[in-house]
């Protein structure tokens, strides 16, 4: 499997800049796992898509996702919403794990 | 995968994103496995299918438990932060190979539909669903790629 990535500088892309990588995974899940961790190995982020946009290269299938360089706004933000949802959570009543209960 | 091991990608199931969003005894093993995926050292995949078991379990919190509702749904609705992948899953790609796993393993549908997505991957689930790992255990095709976090693999 490879990525394509387009031949611009990674530290220009922002919140309003993004680029379509490009993975030629032979799945659409696995193209959208090869493209998650090369965007973590240079601090971008994926769009949210769980189907990617494919196109046809040389007959060669590559699905493609947009991705982007968040802002430290954006990251305060996801911060935030995450500190607020644990505070949120640990004031819930405990109660016991939903875990199995297909299983009866 | 050997004891101790941590992968890079493992399948989750909704027993494991349950537990960081409601407060659940396993809530602070899963809060481990929810700061791996945040700082990028874990790929956590869900398929599309766990949001479906989720509202299964926020119907449960709130009928069975008596959670109050507004919580529970603002909980589900917060899930959309816990910095998962989520993939397709093949709700029909993998129709008669969940259904195998039901039969050979008598586990749920949705653990089935979770066993044979990581299998294609060749990787592993984490659960809390200790029942769902036992059943994993007695079958050499799937034995050990069934993991509870803290118990059997520790982020």
């Amino acid at each position: 499997m490879s990525i394509i990535a387009p031949d611009v500088d990674l530290a220009e892309l922002g919140d309003e800049r993004g680029v379509m990588i490009w993975s030629d995974a032979p799945s659409n899940d696995e193209a959208i796992i090869e493209i998650e961790e090369w965007c973590v190995e240079h601090d971008l982020l994926r769009t949210r898509e769980v189907w990617l946009r494919a196109k046809l290269v040389n007959g060669d299938r590559w699905r493609g996702a947009m991705c982007y360089r968040p802002s430290p706004g954006i990251q305060e933000a996801m911060d935030a919403d995450r500190a607020a949802w644990r505070r949120h959570v640990d004031r819930m009543p405990l109660t016991p794990s939903c875990a199995g209960m297909d299983n009866d | 995968m050997p004891s101790g091991a941590l992968p890079r990608r493992v399948v989750l199931d909704a027993s494991v994103v349950a537990a960081w969003s409601f407060h659940e005894d396993d809530t602070e093993e899963a809060r481990k496995v929810q700061a791996a995926l945040e700082s990028g050292q874990l790929t956590g995949l869900a398929p599309s299918l766990m949001w479906a078991e989720l509202q299964q379990i926020c119907r449960r919190k709130w009928n069975v438990f008596r959670v109050a509702r507004e919580a529970v749904e603002a909980s589900y609705e917060a899930s959309l932060l816990a910095g998962l992948t989520e993939v397709s899953g093949g709700l029909t790609r993998f129709r008669a190979e969940a259904w195998k796993w039901v039969k050979a393993l008598n586990v749920g549908s949705y653990d089935a539909y979770y066993l044979a997505l990581a299998l294609s991957l060749e990787l592993d689930v984490w659960t809390f669903d200790r029942s769902f790992r036992d059943a994993a255990l007695k079958d050499p095709r799937t034995a050990g790629r069934v993991s509870v976090p803290g118990e059997d693999v520790f982020p």
